[in-house]
């Protein structure tokens, strides 16, 4: 265990310098003091649906690019540049390099989700609305499909570049939101004869979660880029909030993943 | 009289790169006993760093090769190698002293031993004036120092230096693992001054010693 803590110290330290995620992380935090600043020039109830849907669509769109980023680069570079290889010479094993690789990188996207998230909390309360609790369960909402993606383009890093493995990790995220957005309209009866394949794609691939107030708003249409409405032959789908059965099979999915990448890097040679 | 135990022991060791058609490097068999030194010579292209691969386990290899008697890999055969990697990006993204303490660190465990042992490496290496740097500053002078500090931090029994230079540091540190009872493993297609250091030398040509 202390190699493992040794390794996500170390690679916590190289990523921390990077600076294109000093850049992400600190754009993110502007702009959700933008959300804060445009939903300011809202009064009632449309100054809490502003603040929700700027902060719905940083932490989709940009939580989204910072994980792909993150992830489409775990493995591979470092196994190729030597980096890696100097570790094993050092004494550690291959799955505690994943783990360093892959554990720093998701303490790096959840971090950014949090301080982004506290950055909505607090501007939610220098507007006057309270601490936002919807808001927050739709943050950890989103943070669950964050980390899918950004485990699925690891996974896909430790055999492939990163521009295929970043390519991977998008596709996981959007069939997961296919998934969601066909059983709804599979539920709805607007599929028609593909029920049965819709509902089986629902049974095999992940699921990205939908939080009670991105289900609310976007029945209202009034997500925007977070949650766009759905429509299936000109029909509106209405996607329900998620079910903690969900949550876990996402949960599974994201173990998975993360076995994968320990998977993928047992035999790449490595330099 | 019993030979010693090896420190390096390989038995027909192969290295195919991706399941392609030629191995990298075939039929190599080595014995590096306590206080011995090899040193691995050949063109470019001739297998030096896929055989040190192979023997770090970091390629997949056919045969049998064991670190003190412990396979490659196994949890016994961690830490008790010190590798000096080649190239310069090995430790890319930290500070010279922060490569190296986190060598001792996964070599040995914690706390002051790993900082000490860290500085001693620093300063046989001749590095002590630049451990505050990046590594992205280092020349490649530099850069094969640093390579040398991971090697030897911690004095580890076996030492594997895959295309160090030769400075006067490099060959005092492989006499001195030698006098302790370690062995010294060096890939190196201008060998220079090493042969003498080390003792032994091997010549691999297309992946097969000559």
């Amino acid at each position: 265990m202390s190699r493992i803590l040794a390794l996500v110290r170390l690679e916590l330290l190289r990523l921390s310098r990077r600076l294109w995620i000093q850049v992400g992380v600190v754009a993110g935090l502007a702009l959700a003091l933008v959300a804060v600043v445009v939903a300011a020039t809202h009064a009632d109830g449309l100054r809490e649906d502003s603040l929700r849907r700027g902060g719905a669509a940083l932490l989709l769109l940009g939580g989204l690019a910072l994980a792909i980023a993150l992830g489409s680069a775990a493995l591979n570079l470092d196994a190729r540049t030597g980096h890696f290889g100097s570790l094993i010479g050092s004494g550690a094993s291959r799955p505690e390099i994943v783990a360093g690789a892959v554990g720093s990188r998701l303490i790096v996207l959840v971090g950014a989700g949090l301080a982004w998230g506290a950055m909505l909390q607090a501007g939610s309360l220098a507007l006057g609305l309270g601490l936002d609790g919807p808001l927050a369960v739709h943050t950890l909402a989103v943070g669950e499909g964050l980390v899918l993606a950004m485990l699925a383009a690891s996974a896909a890093s430790s055999v492939v570049a990163p521009p295929a493995a970043g390519i991977f990790g998008a596709s996981m995220y959007i069939v997961a939101q296919a998934a969601v957005n066909l059983r709804a309209a599979a539920d709805q009866g607007l599929i028609g004869t593909a029920d049965a394949g819709v509902r089986a794609l629902y049974y095999i691939v992940p699921r990205t979660i939908t939080s009670p107030m991105i289900a609310e708003m976007q029945l209202r249409n009034v997500a925007g880029a977070a949650a766009p409405r759905v429509e299936i032959n000109q029909n509106t789908v209405s996607v329900p909030a998620s079910g903690w059965d969900s949550v876990a099979w996402t949960l599974a999915w994201c173990i998975l993943l993360a076995l994968l990448c320990a998977t993928g890097l047992r035999k790449r040679p490595i330099n | 009289m019993s030979e010693p135990a090896a420190v390096l022991d390989a038995e027909d060791l192969e290295v195919r790169y991706h399941g392609g058609p030629e191995p990298a490097v075939r039929g190599v068999h080595l014995r590096l006993a306590p206080g011995e030194g090899l040193l691995v010579s050949g063109a470019a292209g001739a297998g030096k760093t896929s055989l040190l691969r192979g023997l770090l386990g970091m390629v997949a290899h056919l045969g049998r090769v064991s670190v003190l008697g412990a396979p490659v890999g196994a949890p016994a055969s961690r830490g008790r190698v010190g590798y000096g990697p080649q190239g310069d990006r090995f430790a890319s993204g930290l500070r010279v002293r922060e490569a190296v303490v986190a060598a001792a660190a996964l070599r040995a465990g914690r706390g002051e031993t790993v900082a000490t042992a860290a500085d001693d490496a620093l300063a046989r290496a001749g590095l002590a004036f630049v451990g505050d740097w990046r590594t992205s500053r280092l020349d490649a002078e530099g850069a094969r120092r640093l390579s040398l500090a991971l090697a030897i931090v911690g004095d580890p029994p076996l030492v594997v230096l895959d295309d160090p230079w030769v400075f006067s540091d490099t060959l005092r540190e492989i006499g001195a693992a030698r006098a302790r009872g370690g062995a010294v493993l060096a890939a190196a297609q201008r060998p220079a001054g090493l042969a003498p250091a080390l003792g032994r030398r091997i010549v691999l040509v297309d992946g097969v010693v000559r």
